[in-house]
């Protein structure tokens, strides 16, 4: 679970109008980062968040654990990127499937003497390959981006994301491999771009 | 299995046994090496972040309204878009 929810909730306990703010901006950011990752669009990811919070404020004294905080905040915010990108103009023209974007067996050879040239960890700060992780983030059809995104970058266990989606631990496990084996794909092509690039300036 | 394998999600059984298929598979070693570093550029994604200041303010400001009004908490209908900020696409 996101490190700002267990912060956001200390916050709360404090009482006082410093303490609340501070946990309004945690919560509020939270909010904001997975819509934005979710949608791909800050206004929208603007209009998620405050809708959330204002759901979510008059309740949050109930709430004693982040994690159950936190899967709630994740849960209302998921349903209305939802409506959001259905009525949208940035719902999706098509969907993607999956399936055409995974490796196949022939793959195999080509992967052994696979190496990444650059490592993506060491690289993500670079604007570049940021944006290009992000949008690949965004290609992947909702039900894979929504578990990719809680598990991989807002780091909630299976549990907590399938409560989150409403789906079982098995399908939050699925989808995640799948999702990351897109994702890898999608930063294999990228990467090897740049090294032959890189290559040709040298 | 390689990404309950990452996340030590796998049984020992199976641990086991993809350890030992590693050893000798350097297509499926290299596999799970960027699959790795994958999931870990994501993680770091997760690690910036922070809501536009004057979001906050805004919804600071709405969450006074709805106690002035002793609202249940419920927020109306279209009650949020009507406060929404301009934006700059927006703006004359």
């Amino acid at each position: 679970m996101n490190q700002r929810i267990f912060q956001a909730v200390e916050q709360l306990k404090a009482g006082d109008a410093g303490s609340f703010r501070k946990a309004l901006e945690s919560l509020t950011g939270t909010a904001f980062a997975f819509a934005k990752k979710v949608c791909g669009n800050a206004d929208d990811a603007e209009d998620i968040a405050q809708e959330t919070m204002l759901q979510l404020v008059p309740s949050v004294h109930k709430f004693s654990d982040a994690r159950r905080l936190g899967v709630w905040l994740y849960k209302v915010a998921k349903t209305r990127c939802l409506m959001s990108r259905r009525m949208g103009k940035f719902a999706p023209a098509r969907i993607l499937r999956l399936d055409d974007r995974m490796p196949s067996p022939a793959d195999a050879a080509r992967l052994a003497k696979n190496r990444w040239p650059v490592s993506p960890e060491e690289v993500v700060l670079r604007a570049e390959l940021r944006e290009q992780l992000e949008r690949a983030i965004l290609k992947l059809p909702e039900r894979y981006r929504l578990v990719v995104v809680l598990r991989d970058i807002e780091q909630l266990d299976v549990r907590e994301t399938a409560a989150a989606l409403g789906i079982s631990p098995a399908a939050v496990k699925m989808r995640l491999h799948r999702g990351r084996m897109f994702l890898r794909n999608e930063l294999d092509e990228y990467l090897h771009s740049l090294s032959s690039k890189d290559g040709r300036r040298g | 299995m390689l990404s309950e394998f990452l996340d030590g999600e796998l049984s020992a059984a199976d641990c086991r046994w993809l350890k030992r298929h590693l050893r000798g598979c350097q297509p499926c070693l290299a596999y799970l090496k960027t699959l790795e570093t994958t999931a870990g550029a994501c993680r770091k994604l997760g690690e910036t972040g922070t809501a536009p200041p004057e979001l906050v303010r805004r919804i600071l400001r709405l969450l006074q309204d709805q106690k002035f009004q002793g609202s249940n908490g419920a927020t109306p209908p279209g009650r949020a878009r009507r406060f929404r900020r301009v934006s700059g696409k927006n703006r004359c």
